[in-house]
């Protein structure tokens, strides 16, 4: 098909060589993120509807445009399903538009595995696109792959361009806490610097950006953007990847991998390019808040022919009528019910009397009651919305029940399968689920669902570490499509507390600057989390965490704490799993013992500081945790069992005063009490002559 | 009566009355149209002679249409059926093919005589087939305004009612015009013409407004479309439908809103008018009299009694108006939708 | 059809390639997802991509039984139009295959019915069969094939109340159910059923491909010394038809430049450096553009149509489909044109090939306007007005018939009221909606 036919097209040089070329792509349908929590408990990200059409529809139908003919399919989370939904798709038709679509199952943990991945298949033949498996787009990617296939017959070492779509300083698609930054030269559309600039409000220090001044002196005309958006669509050549194996601790292909291959120039003397499309669409269903702008962009016709008047699943019927209204055949209106502009009502969705819907999308088969206000919305399948509820900003998953006379608030999520019953209000900002992270049912929340309910609150915490510290602010759900920054800044008070309120680990740990830290306890905890999950051998966690340690320069204590959430984290899904906190904790410690061990450096000394820094840890990220006092017990215990803490820091520990200075602390350690006492009772009878000091300590508790 | 019709009086011995059979297949059916009712008649008349040659029948048939349309002061609805009666007696005979070798008359007589409710039940599937057509006119949110008492046009918007979680259920509204004329009629109980096409409507969720032939076109510019019935559909694409139509086509026009007329094939009729007083029937709308006039007038009816000879007038509720097809922006038939102009080649496919 | 532009985005040129290799089950949905992705656009390739679908469709059925075929090519039709309603020539060209087929089988029927009964006159057969090869490329006057049409037995409705059961049912609708075609099929002449309609839709291409110089061919009648004529877009029917009447006679150009959606077009057309793209494939670039001719062009933006109206003597117009009622849906700007041409009295000329009408009455007219992408309105990085504001950017116009004057198709020109007998000379009225 046309793949074939591009060489035809192009000036003669590399025609022969690219005759028999297949173009390839790789699409990254898992980006190793939780930003969609709590909806990626149930089902992958790139299945989520968009505009009523799964994510990775979007995506597939951007490389059928581009002409692609391979399509390697990585997935991660919930592969199962994504597998069983290509399976039936149109793409795996005879008819479909790729030769062929490899789907891949990984282990992997992060972009840079997968390439890594990808490198050691040896599938790749050629210049090929990697995209992630969010991306909308109505590029004809042509202009970007002739400009890149120009340059590369020209100099072996431009392996890799970006597409970036200029969209000004502000835009609700762009990104509003973080931006990336792009140092350009644009004679020869060459990037050669990239950071990303926090952007949180809330703190004071202005941005800065460390731009080499060797790059200022050598190139006359430079341009430093901030107005990209990023759309992570980037045409490599093979090279690209061998790059990525060369450097097994790049983890995602912008923080790590653009910024290192760049920062190594003079090393490799690649050179990555950039193309900046000013007039058609390209964007990524990065976090919440993309979601929001990128489903008005699709309504708007942004996206345009991918709206849903396109009807990209065969089943669809969508037509368009005036007022950017979307409807299948099938709907059901009641007489009096209004429905506003930009809305999309999927088949079978009946609106009750008086009703009014504006700028929402509703899925298939909802039953939206009498009186019903539904704003700004996005309601997936199956929903049933009682009569006289008030729906504003939220999502909603497939077959959420709400009750008669419920007020759902801005930012709320509610995900698969959670019932509201009536006259409750979901405050601002909340997340309800039901499915716990291992995929178990949890008890419902009365106080949060209403006596019938079905759900409880997702907490924040449990994700939070997770999250890239840009995105999160803004995906955290509460503020996914608040203009308001202020709003943001008091989210992110009140729900990041951990990082923002730990003041104490930073007055410990030195100066090193919050992002970094933050970046490493991101990366380092999830990448932690993913490996204890997949029960990755301790000397592989070892090493992975040593790696990140030593590219990140992180103290001891981050190391710590990274550990101590991401084993906590791991601890509480098991026991969701119905595990006992007893086994679970003791199941985790045995086998990563080595871990552990390796932080603490303190065996031989008097004062036990790592060891107590430990607890602390423990202790701290407790507070948050479900059982946390349990755990801590159970933990406490498991330590002392391993080896791994000596009965004189626990000591050290119980009278530090960090560990009881406050009313959370005092109550997550009241569970530990017991084993303290147990502690001393031993060392008691053990050695009478030690036991002295340590007797009147305990009993001062 | 029935001794003008000679023929059928010799044929039959009890006189077949032809207007008297047209009245009563009306009167006991009350979803029939006129066109029908004559070609029944016919049909009926067929029956009850015995004529076996075809210039027997063709002229009994002459004869009895004739006086037939005499009879019926208002006889251009039932001419569209008995012109397609003849005409279509007349091909077949013509023509061999269709109903065995040509000429069968036998085959053709009885294939009619047997076939007389057929008839009847088509005219009425034809108009679920309108309705069906014109469905697609009826679009969400829009609002319709419509008069009289046209049983095609109660089918289509009665079809769009019920038309429930279809492609895309149709949520409109009905401005109904009603008309004053009836009221002041000899009944002046009866409810006017229209009144239960409303009320079916509201029985199904159809929010309708009544309005006063007086009101049109201050509510006009509340509709998106005006939908109308017709009596005959005029060989240049005009209409002859209940009086007020006229002015309603007009100012449809005059406003910019479209102007559809809905009206079964066999509607269509062999004339052309070439404006409102150009209608083979007599009505007695414009009057102008002195008091003079008047005082003859209350003298005359106390003495005359009509006699046969003199033509029937038309009672004033009854009367009837022409709109030209320029007024029309279309005709949703059976047959499909035709522009206006599409009507005559209908008429001369028939006719040449 | 020469594989002139070789694009690496999938189009029509891909497509037809595709359909030489492919299974035509994957040639149905590839062509399918191209019309949804917009990837086939414009009328002709359109009408192309279909006629060659359908040409394989049927080549690639095996029965000679025109019932059959009937059904396929209308479950495949319904399946097309379902992909990109607003195409509507896909539907035409499905409905005249429809047709093809259908005047195939009765021809069969007829032909056993004059074998059968001797004494009957054959008349209905002979002129038909002409009637049906000289279609697609018929360039008499369409009054003599009406004349034609209806000699034929009256088949019209109006009779079809008073007319005998059976046939009623039979006829029309779905010939081959009936006992006649059932006794003959298998026979030898209704073999050839599928050669001839294979025929037919080769005529059907052929009259793609020429439609633009058979109507370029009426120019000089329309088309004065010293005119002003006014046009839009970059519509390649009407700068034929401008270059052939340039070849003989000296007249002036006014170019509304048609933004956004196709001034950059139109600017090539005027200077002549428009490059043939998908759109035109097998028509060769223009050779030269109207200067060349030594015509005078003046390009006007769209905003000032209005004012400069009043110098037009015409106004000729391209357009993306034409309906029923005389109506057409055009490019955006085009109602307007029509409309400024209306208050100075000045004519107005659509010219279209007989391909690009449509028998659907347009029922709701807004459905038929293709909304496309604001970016050309408004640039995407604008956010703060993205966010507050509402772009939309309507690729299509429906302009209603009494603005138009006069419509010239490859068979002559016509008034709009009278296009209802070019539809019902085109299209059999059992496949208008099927």
């Amino acid at each position: 098909m046309a793949p074939k036919q591009k060489a035809g097209q192009k000036p003669k040089p590399n025609t022969a060589e690219e005759v028999e070329e297949t173009f390839q792509a790789v699409v990254l349908a898992d980006t190793f993120e939780t930003r969609f929590e709590p909806f990626t408990r149930d089902k992958p990200r790139c299945l989520l509807p968009l505009a009523n059409t799964p994510i990775i529809e979007y995506t597939l139908e951007f490389l059928a445009n581009a002409g692609v003919e391979e399509v390697f399919l990585y997935a991660g989370a919930h592969s199962d399903q994504l597998e069983k939904y290509i399976n039936a798709s149109k793409w795996r038709a005879p008819s479909s538009p790729f030769k062929q679509l490899t789907f891949l199952k990984s282990t992997s943990t992060s972009v840079g595995d997968v390439m890594r991945d990808l490198d050691a298949k040896h599938v790749i033949t050629g210049d090929f696109i990697v995209v992630s498996g969010d991306v909308i787009s109505n590029l004809p990617i042509e202009g970007a792959l002739a400009q890149h296939r120009a340059r590369r017959a020209l100099d072996k070492n431009a392996i890799m361009t970006m597409v970036l779509r200029e969209a000004g300083l502000r835009h609700r698609t762009k990104s509003t806490s973080v931006s990336p930054v792009f140092v350009i030269d644009p004679t020869q559309d060459r990037c050669l610097h990239y950071e990303e600039i926090d952007r949180h409000p809330h703190e004071e220090q202005s941005s800065r950006l460390n731009i080499d001044a060797e790059i200022i002196l050598k190139h006359p005309e430079l341009d430093i953007r901030q107005d990209l958006i990023d759309c992570s669509i980037d045409i490599c050549t093979p090279d690209v990847l061998s790059l990525w194996s060369d450097s097994f601790d790049y983890q995602s292909p912008r923080k790590h991998y653009l910024y290192g291959v760049l920062k190594d120039y003079e090393l490799n003397g690649k050179t990555l390019h950039t193309y900046i499309i000013k007039d058609q669409y390209a964007a990524r269903v990065r976090n919440l808040k993309a979601y929001d702008a990128v489903s008005k962009d699709i309504l708007s016709r942004w996206t345009y022919p991918l709206c849903p008047d396109t009807n990209l699943l065969p089943g669809h019927s969508y037509t368009l009528r005036k007022g950017s209204m979307y409807q299948e055949t099938g709907v059901t209106l009641a007489r009096s019910c209004v429905i506003g502009r930009r809305t999309v009502i999927g088949q079978g969705t009946s609106i009750g009397d008086r009703a009014e819907v504006h700028n929402s999308v509703l899925g298939r088969n909802c039953k939206i009651g009498r009186n019903v206000n539904l704003n700004d919305s996005y309601i997936w399948d199956d929903v049933v919305i009682g009569d006289n509820s008030d729906i504003r900003g939220a999502i909603i998953a497939d077959g959420v029940v709400i009750g008669r006379s419920c007020a759902v608030e801005a930012g709320s999520l509610l995900s698969y399968g959670v019932k509201i019953a009536d006259n409750i209000w979901v405050e601002k900002g909340k997340r309800i689920t039901k499915t716990r992270n291992d995929g178990g049912v949890a008890k419902n929340d009365p106080s949060v669902v209403g006596d019938n309910g079905e759900g409880y609150e997702f907490i924040h915490g449990e994700e939070e570490e997770d999250e890239d510290d840009d995105v999160s602010v803004a995906s955290s759900g509460l503020v996914y499509r608040m203009p308001n920054l202020s709003l943001s800044t008091a989210s992110i008070s009140t729900l990041s507390s951990e990082v923002s309120d730990a003041s104490w680990t930073r007055s410990e740990g030195g100066s090193f600057s919050a992002d970094e830290e933050d970046n490493f306890h991101h990366d380092a905890s999830v990448s932690l989390f993913d490996s204890l999950r997949e029960g990755v051998a301790a000397d592989v966690v070892q090493l992975e965490l040593v790696t990140l340690r030593m590219s990140a320069n992180a103290s001891d204590n981050q190391v710590r704490r990274a550990i101590v959430s991401s084993f906590m984290k791991h601890i509480q899904q098991l026991m969701e799993g119905g595990k006992g906190a007893g086994p679970a904790v003791s199941e985790v410690f045995t086998a990563y013992k080595e871990v552990v061990e390796r932080t603490l450096f303190d065996r031989n000394k008097e004062e036990k500081k790592d060891q107590v820094d430990l607890l602390l840890c423990l202790q701290n990220d407790l507070i948050h945790r479900n059982k946390g006092d349990m755990v801590l017990l159970f933990t406490a215990k498991s330590l002392y069992e391993l080896d791994l803490i000596e009965e004189e820091a626990y000591d050290q520990w119980w009278n530090d005063e960090r560990s009881s200075n406050s009313e959370e602390m005092r109550t997550v350690r009241s569970q530990t009490q017991q084993f303290v006492d147990w502690l001393a009772e031993a060392e008691e009878e053990s050695s009478e002559e030690e036991s002295e000091e340590e007797s009147e300590e305990s009993d001062e508790e | 009566m029935a001794s003008t019709t000679s023929d059928a009086a010799m044929a039959d011995t009890k006189p077949f009355d032809i207007v008297a059979t047209y009245n009563e297949l009306l009167r006991s059916d009350a979803d029939l149209t006129m066109p029908i009712a004559a070609i029944e008649a016919l049909v009926l008349l067929l029956t009850h002679s015995a004529s076996s040659t075809i210039s027997e029948t063709l002229d009994l048939l002459e004869k009895s249409t004739a006086h037939l349309k005499r009879s019926i002061p208002n006889p251009i609805g039932l001419s569209a059926g008995t012109d397609l009666f003849q005409r279509y007696l007349i091909t077949t005979l013509q023509r061999p093919g269709q109903l065995g070798p040509a000429g069968d008359f036998k085959a053709i007589r009885t294939h009619l005589l047997s076939n007389g409710r057929l008839f009847i039940r088509r005219a009425k599937e034809s108009r679920d087939k309108i309705a069906a057509f014109g469905r697609g006119f009826i679009r969400d949110g829009s609002t319709i305004l419509t008069n009289g008492g046209s049983r095609a046009v109660a089918a289509l918007l009665q079809k769009a009612a019920d038309e429930e979680g279809g492609p895309s259920a149709v949520r409109f509204r009905v401005i109904y015009v009603l008309s004053s004329t009836s009221q002041e009629s000899k009944h002046p109980n009866e409810e006017p013409e229209g009144m239960e096409t409303v009320r079916a409507l509201r029985a199904k969720g159809v929010p309708v407004s009544t309005i006063p032939e007086s009101a049109v076109a201050y509510s006009l510019g509340k509709a998106d479309m005006v939908i109308v019935g017709a009596e005959g559909v005029v060989e240049n694409g005009g209409i002859v439908s209940r009086m007020g139509t006229y002015q309603i086509g007009l100012l449809a026009k005059a406003i910019g809103k479209p102007f559809y007329v809905v009206a079964e094939s066999h509607k269509f009729v062999r004339l052309y008018p070439l404006g409102q007083y150009d209608l083979p029937i007599e009505q007695q709308v414009v009057e102008f009299k002195s008091e003079e006039d008047l005082a003859e007038e209350r003298k005359q009816q106390s003495s005359v009694d009509t006699n046969g000879d003199t033509p029937i007038k038309l009672p004033l509720c009854d009367s009837v108006d022409f709109t030209p097809p320029h007024l029309i922006s279309a005709l949703i038939t059976d047959s499909g939708v035709l522009t206006p102009s599409a009507v005559s080649e209908e008429l001369i496919k028939i006719w040449f | 059809m020469p594989s002139s532009s070789l694009a690496l985005t999938p189009g029509l040129g891909s497509f037809l390639k595709c359909l030489k290799t492919n299974p035509i089950d994957t040639s149905i949905e590839t062509l399918i997802s191209l019309l949804k992705r917009r990837q086939i656009r414009h009328s002709r390739s359109c009408a192309t991509a279909t006629a060659y679908l359908l040409r394989s469709v049927i080549s690639a059925c095996r029965t000679t039984d025109s019932a059959k075929l009937i059904e396929r090519v209308q479950s495949v039709g319904r399946r097309l139009m379902a992909a990109q309603p607003r195409e509507m020539v896909v539907g035409n060209i499905v409905r005249r295959v429809l047709g093809l087929i259908r005047d195939e089988a009765e021809d069969d029927r007829d032909a056993e019915f004059a074998l059968s009964d001797i004494g009957s006159e054959s008349q209905p057969q002979t002129p038909r069969a002409y009637d049906d090869a000289s279609l697609p490329l018929d360039r008499d006057s369409p009054s003599f094939r009406a004349e034609d049409r209806s000699s034929r037995p009256p088949l019209t409705s109006m009779f079809s109340l008073l007319s005998h059961p059976e046939p009623e049912i039979s006829l029309p609708s779905t010939p081959g159910s009936s006992s006649p075609s059932g006794r003959f099929t298998g026979h030898g002449p209704s073999k050839d059923v599928r050669a001839e309609v294979l025929e037919g839709i080769g005529e059907i291409i052929d009259e793609l491909g020429q439609v633009d110089d058979q109507i370029a061919a009426y120019a000089l009648d329309h088309i004065h010394s010293n005119e002003i004529i006014l046009t839009h877009t970059s519509s390649t029917t009407v700068q034929k038809f401008l270059l052939k009447a340039a070849a003989k006679r000296k007249f002036t150009v006014i170019h509304a430049e048609s933004y956004p959606n196709n001034h950059e077009a139109t600017h090539a057309t005027v200077s002549g450096s428009a490059v043939s793209d998908d759109d035109n494939l097998g028509l060769e670039a223009f050779q030269k553009p109207l200067i060349e001719h030594g015509i005078t062009v003046i390009l006007i933006p769209d905003s000032a149509v209005f004012a400069l109206m009043s110098r037009v003597n015409k106004v000729i117009l391209g357009t993306h489909s034409v309906l029923a009622n005389g109506g057409l849906v055009a490019a955006a700007g085009t109602r307007v044109i029509a409309r400024a041409a209306k208050v100075h009295q000045t004519p107005v000329v659509v010219v279209s090939g007989v391909y690009k009408l449509s028998p659907v009455y347009p029922f709701d007219f807004d459905s038929l306007i293709e909304y496309g992408d604001p970016s050309k309105v408004l640039p995407y990085e604008e956010g703060d007005l993205v966010d507050l504001v509402d772009v939309q950017n309507p690729i299509y116009d429906y302009v209603p018939a009494e603005l138009v004057d006069l419509y010239i198709t490859n068979l002559g020109g016509h008034a709009p009221s009278y296009l209802y007998r070019i539809v019902s000379d085109h299209y059999r009225k059992e496949d208008i909606s099927f």
